[in-house]
């Protein structure tokens, strides 16, 4: 088993701009990797790189101890899933599964019992015989993992396999492909936008915006203690309320607008000192009646502006300054639009965040020691 | 599937799969509609085609005079003394010839072709244009051009033949060569459309199957021949039926550079109907053979339906 490095891998298309930008990760053998990010940040790209479909800009490569920037793509020992599957729609689900051994001239025996096992392991053996178009999008999407399996490769890249499927069945292939990689002990890097994919399927995940690296590492870790702005609104479901603040100029007050402010609390004095605005942070599970909430905290009273009642959970939307708020509450809440709420946010559960660099400067630190909920 | 399962599914068919019952009017609304669609080209077809179409089914079965008036019914007489007369044999196996020399090597030439001008390189449009630019060309200038280049003493091909050290050919003087000149001059007007509808079909084929063939350590022949090829079939087909189908009624070409000769070598069928038509006014017996050719066509356009589609991978 060979880990995946990358040094200062980049690229650019058109020599003025990185779609993906001085990227440093190392990759262990065995493990879920995930690159998250929003639409054109450069995720593809990566993954591509790693295939050898794309052409390297600057920056290393290895695999294993070697560095393979130039090495052809069959010789990485990679397999790969595409987007729409690329399955072979002259050729039968068989054909398809066994392109590559064929192309590879290994024995008839090994190739068939390999075909046998992974349609046994996809639940493939009865549509062995069909052609891609007979079959529905889980299915297509099954043959194309059965085409990584019968390659015994121990990198799989997967380039959001999941979007063309519908929620529910999202769902269940997440679960699926989750358990065949642990099932095979390969390495997965799996590509996706969608940040519930990569909190629920990563061992480790990668957020990327712009091409440029944001955060990496554990889907709690990057949840709990996110870096920055955008990794906080970006993962998370509902995502992270925000808010911009300016201080007064003894730093006792907190203006939302010109209008409102909040009382700064005092044991956050010092660390805005030097500063004359903040972005304050909450996640939208911290946001808790007023007198639920005992130990230090910001309170603020708001009118509901829509709710949303999930079977056992509830949102409230309300706007606070300029920003429009969500919180969650746990349990069935029967609050019309237009009550008053009075609400509160531990001091513990807020993230304080530079306005400027949108670097993260305080974290309270709460312990998520009940496992968070993301969806 | 289980046979119980099936004769369940026969048993809800036969209990519930009742076909509606629609009055006549409302069973041919679909037709009706289409028709009224189709109205414009039918009646352009009918003008233009069907009209000339039964008029040579019709004359076919007389004598003529020089108007082209028909004036004695004759029966099968025209067709009796066509399948009996030795230029019509002749040029029929000319003909056949011809479509062997020029069907096979156009569609092949041009697959090769498509083939380099599908790679990703730089200032490939230039010669995709160039490649495909013979299609904008008309019938007679292609064929005043090679007929320059023909030309047995200052024809470019023969004066290139004598540089590298070999003797003059008689392109179109000699019986032997004639239908070979006729022949590469069409394998060359071919070559642009066949080329311009193969690289289309190529660069319709998803390139996710070639990364993924790459990464499978697939061969370029294997390549190829497991995903290009059989991808390419419907285009294929569509270009060799179309060729075929060209070859056949090939005209302009003969008349400019050989008017049939030497010796009735490249007296093609159409150029052979168009003697008896408007030189030798039989229009009686151009009419037989024009039936006759559009007979074979048809027929061997059926063949290959029915035999080539089975290869062909519609997606
Ligand atoms: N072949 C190409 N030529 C030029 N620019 C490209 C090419 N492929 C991608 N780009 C650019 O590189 C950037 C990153 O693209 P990439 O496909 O990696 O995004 P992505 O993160 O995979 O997005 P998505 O989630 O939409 O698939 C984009 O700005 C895109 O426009
Ligand atoms: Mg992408």
């Amino acid at each position: 088993m060979k880990k995946v490095t990358l040094s200062h891998v980049s690229k650019s298309y058109d020599q003025q701009s990185f779609a993906v930008d001085d990227v440093n990760v190392e990759i262990n053998p065995g493990e879920f990797f995930v690159l998250v990010g929003p639409s054109g940040c450069g995720k593809s790209t990566m993954l591509r790189m790693i295939a050898g479909l794309e052409t390297i800009t600057a920056g290393d490569l290895s695999i294993g101890e070697n560095r393979v920037n130039h090495m052809p793509p069959s010789k990485r020992e990679i397999s790969m899933v595409f987007q729409n599957y690329a399955l072979y729609p002259h050729l039968t689900v068989e054909e398809n599964i066994l392109f590559g051994l064929k192309a590879r001239k290994m024995n008839k025996i090994e190739r068939n019992e390999r075909c046998q096992e992974a349609a046994d392991l996809l639940g493939l053996t009865p549509y062995l015989q069909r052609k891609p178009r007979e079959l529905s999008g889980g299915q297509r999407q099954r043959v194309a993992l059965a085409r990584t399996v019968v390659s015994q490769r121990p990198i799989c890249l997967l380039d959001e396999p999941l979007s063309n499927l519908d929620a529910k069945l999202r769902g269940y292939m997440r679960t699926e492909i989750r358990q065949l990689q642990k099932k095979l002990g390969i390495t997965m890097i799996y590509v996706t936008h969608d940040q519930v994919e990569a909190m629920t399927m990563g061992d480790r995940m990668m957020v990327l915006k712009d091409g440029k690296v944001q955060q990496v590492g554990t889907p709690l870790s990057i949840y709990n203690q996110p870096k920055n702005l955008f990794v906080a609104t970006f993962i998370g479901a509902p995502p992270m309320n925000t808010l911009p603040l300016s201080l007064s100029q003894d730093r006792s007050l907190m203006f939302m607008n010109e209008k409102i402010s909040l009382a700064t609390p005092v044991s956050w004095r010092t660390l805005l000192n030097t500063k004359d605005h903040f972005h304050l942070g909450v996640r939208p599970e911290q946001v808790f009646p007023a007198e639920e909430v005992l130990e230090p905290s910001i309170k603020f009273d708001v009118t509901i502006e829509d709710t949303e009642v999930l079977g056992n959970e509830t949102h409230f939307t309300f706007t606070l300054g300029k920003a429009t708020w969500k919180a969650k509450w746990q349990g069935q809440w029967p609050k019309n639009i237009g009550d008053l709420l009075s609400l509160a946010v531990p001091l513990e559960a807020a993230y304080l965040f530079d306005t400027d660099t949108e670097e993260i400067f305080y974290s309270g630190q709460v312990q998520l020691s009940e496992g968070v909920q993301v969806l | 599937m289980s046979s119980s399962s099936v004769t369940v599914v026969e048993e809800r068919i036969l209990q519930y799969g009742r076909k509606e019952k629609l009055s006549w009017w409302g069973k041919t609304k679909n037709f009706r509609t289409a028709m009224l669609y189709l109205f414009p080209s039918i009646l352009l077809f009918s003008i233009f085609l069907f009209y000339p179409m039964l008029r040579t089914v019709y004359l076919s079965f007389f004598l003529t005079d020089a108007q082209g008036v028909a004036s004695l019914f004759v029966g099968f007489e025209n067709f009796a003394y066509i399948l009996q007369s030795s230029v019509f044999r002749k040029s029929m196996v000319s003909t056949l010839l011809f479509v062997l020399y020029t069907v096979p090597s156009s569609v092949i030439i041009a697959l090769f072709l498509a083939l380099l001008a599908n790679e990703k390189l730089r200032g490939i449009g230039f010669f995709r244009t160039i490649l495909s630019s013979t299609m904008g060309m008309s019938v007679a200038a292609s064929a005043v051009i090679w007929l320059f280049l023909f030309h047995p003493t200052v024809g470019i091909l023969n004066s290139f033949l004598n540089i590298i050290g070999i003797s003059s050919i008689p392109w179109l003087l000699d019986p032997q060569w004639a239908l070979i000149s006729i022949a590469i001059t069409t394998v060359w007007m071919n070559t642009g459309f066949a080329f311009l509808v193969i690289l289309g079909g190529l660069q319709n084929i998803d390139q996710h199957l070639y990364e993924n063939a790459e990464i499978d350590g697939a061969k370029y022949r294997y390549q190829l021949r497991r995903i290009t090829l059989p991808m390419l079939s419907p285009t294929l087909f569509f270009i060799i039926t179309i060729t075929f189908i060209n070859s056949f009624q090939s005209f302009g070409q003969v008349d400019i550079l050989t008017q049939g000769g030497p010796a009735e070598a490249t007296n093609l069928i159409v150029y052979a109907i168009y003697r008896d038509a408007f030189i030798n006014y039989q229009f009686g017996t151009a009419s037989a053979q024009a039936l006759i050719l559009f007979i074979l066509v048809f027929g061997l356009t059926i063949l290959q339906f029915k035999f080539g589609e089975k290869r062909v991978h519609y997606q």
